[in-house]
């Protein structure tokens, strides 16, 4: 593979938007109705690109004569976070998420019944509604198309351009030609999803619950730019049966009121409601030497079932094929629950930090979705996604009916064009994915579930010797390993923002989220407050503290 | 996650990147010509 003149092309946009999943389609709709010039950038095929790819089952949403008030919402945001969420931002979302739920049915998304009644969800959450969302993904991106926006598939966005403290747009890579593009924005909205990459993963390092894709690259694309991080101390835990691996809809697990047992069927527990409780049983189960623990599906009734499977062909379609080729009978079969697998960064609680307006503290700069910080809600992450996208989409071309483009940053432009023609410069060098894997090992064995910081500290000094040692090895053939050689580079970077925002946490917090043996207890009157990072002009990675978000309306 | 790619001398779509799959079934669901019949890896299987 040649290395091209750098940029190959250059557009201009009013908003550029990166990402076109939930949160970007929306962010592009809301700045296309005010009659912004939108493009977005999607690293695969709009289609089904993001975590919406195969569908979603359920969405949480305020309206009095539907499910909960508004006020009741932001209390449910609000109050299992332990603060660590801006009580501004989950009213806001509460306000708001009904509106994109109308959005949802004008585009032709089904989320009533044919009776045309909402099904809710009460027990899963008061505010749960369970809708037709199979073919979410597809409504959105023909809306998309109908709009006429713009839309650059196969591109990445590599690095944030920033003019005397102003995001002025993004350096992009197709990752299939290897072609360069400078795209010129008065605004930029992030929407690339969480960070998922960080820890190991059983069989292959794709074989993630959620999309693999969604590397962190807007988190540190953001932290590049000087923009405010917070909360990277917090990751998502996933529990899910052993075989076969891949299975979602756990919420509809939950709703079917799956008994779970030991080898015995003994019951372990009597009512698991969330995720995070059954994630500590079985770590409590593990460390008690006990196990293996197991859903107990024939002890619920075939109704319940019937509900599941219908759940499943809406989150997951393939889920009940696999079963099928396992052949499990989930009215003969108990499915026994796999080991706690560590996800990567929370989402919507560890990520980049923004204000009401989804503005990053970095002019030019917004985002949305799985990579902002202090949202909450993990169970909603698709209908936040869209509600905050909106927003995001909606000040960006408010704030760009005043300006012009920015200027070019040649410095910038110079740095980034050396750090991606060096891989491709190079001839026999290691490959980015054997290097990613790496890193992850160092996660999982220095930091993982239950954290210490010496341990942690341990892993910060391999982490930093690895990359030093090793990243300026890595070759690329071709433009597909440089996109992997991009997402290795954000990896490296969540993953130091990690282990110095936890070794920086010293206590407990949120569960299983920031678990620390050392410091077992939650310690309300030292850390009681948020871990912002923050890149320094002369690279250096910073970490201080600040006080939580106030809440400046009274409900 | 672009795992798929096109071999032009045989002119079909190839796995070009297996070990990237993860398995969400989107192409078994958008194969207009119905070719795609994902099987779980050894890995994740008892």
């Amino acid at each position: 593979m040649s290395s091209p003149d750098f940029t190959d092309q250059i557009i201009e946009t009013d908003v550029l938007v990166i990402g076109g999943g939930a949160g970007g389609c929306f962010a592009a709709f809301a700045a296309d109705d005010l009659g912004a010039d939108v493009t977005i950038i999607e690293k695969a095929a709009i289609r089904r690109s993001g975590n919406l790819a195969t569908g979603v089952d359920d969405a949480r949403f305020a309206h009095p004569e539907i499910t909960i008030s508004v006020e009741e919402f932001a209390r449910t945001i609000v109050e299992p976070m332990e603060g660590m969420v801006d009580p501004n931002l989950a009213y806001i979302l509460a306000r708001e998420c009904y509106d994109r739920v109308r959005e949802l049915e004008r585009i032709g998304v089904k989320m009533r019944e044919d009776d045309g009644t909402i099904k809710r969800f009460p027990k899963r959450h008061p505010a749960a509604v369970w809708f037709r969302g199979a073919d979410l993904k597809l409504k959105m991106t023909d809306e998309v198309r109908r709009r006429k926006i713009r839309v650059i598939q196969y591109t990445m966005g590599t690095r944030l351009l920033v003019d005397r403290n102003r995001v002025v747009g993004a350096i992009c890579l197709n990752i299939r030609d290897g072609k360069f593009m400078h795209i010129k924005a008065k605004a930029t909205v992030l929407t690339t999803g969480g960070a998922l990459r960080l820890y190991s993963v059983k069989g292959s390092p794709f074989l993630h619950h959620q999309c693999p894709a969604c590397a962190g690259d807007g988190i540190a694309m953001a932290y590049h730019a000087g923009a405010e991080l917070t909360g990277m101390e917090f990751q998502n835990i996933s529990v899910g049966p052993s075989n076969p691996r891949i299975f979602s809809a756990l919420g509809a697990v939950m709703d079917a009121d799956v008994p779970v047992v030991d080898a015995r069927r003994q019951p372990v527990a009597k009512a698991i409601t969330k995720g995070a409780n059954l994630a500590q049983i079985v770590l409590e189960q593990a460390k008690a030497g006990k196990g293996p623990l197991f859903w107990d599906f024939p002890a619920i009734s075939e109704e319940s079932r019937i509900q599941f499977a219908r759940a499943a062909m809406n989150e997951r379609p393939i889920s009940l094929k696999y079963l099928k080729q396992e052949g499990i009978d989930l009215g003969k079969d108990r499915v026994e629950i796999a080991h706690l697998e560590l996800e990567g960064i929370a989402s919507h609680t560890g990520g980049i930090l923004i204000d009401d307006e989804c503005r990053a503290s970095v002019e030019g700069l917004y985002a949305a979705g799985d990579e902002v910080a202090l949202i909450g809600l993990r169970g909603n992450s698709a209908l936040s996604a869209m509600t905050l996208g909106h927003r995001a989409g909606r000040f960006a071309a408010k704030h760009v009916k005043r300006i012009g483009h920015g200027n070019l940053n040649r410095q910038q432009f110079q740095e980034e064009r050396q750090r991606l023609l060096a891989p491709l410069n190079r001839e026999n060098g290691f490959e980015p994915l054997d290097l990613e894997e790496k890193v992850r090992n160092i996660m999982t064995d220095y930091c993982g579930i239950e954290k210490v910081g010496e341990k942690m500290e341990r892993g910060l000094e391999l982490l930093s010797r690895t990359r030093g040692k090793y990243l300026n090895q890595v070759s690329a053939k071709t433009p597909h390993q440089l996109m992997r050689f991009v997402e290795l580079c954000s990896i490296f970077d969540i993953a130091e923002m990690h282990l110095k925002a936890s070794l920086m946490r010293q206590e407990s917090r949120l569960g299983l989220m920031h678990l620390r043996i050392d410091f077992p207890s939650r310690d309300d009157q030292n850390w009681k407050k948020l871990i912002i990072i923050r890149k320094l002009p002369g690279g250096n990675m910073n970490l201080e503290t600040r006080n939580l978000p106030e809440k400046r309306e009274r409900w | 996650m672009d795992v798929f790619g096109f071999d032009k001398d045989q002119q079909v779509a190839v796995v070009l990147y297996p070990d990237e799959c993860w398995y969400c079934g989107v192409c078994e669901l958008e194969c207009p010509e119905q070719a795609v019949d994902v099987r779980l890896p050894l890995q994740v299987r008892d």
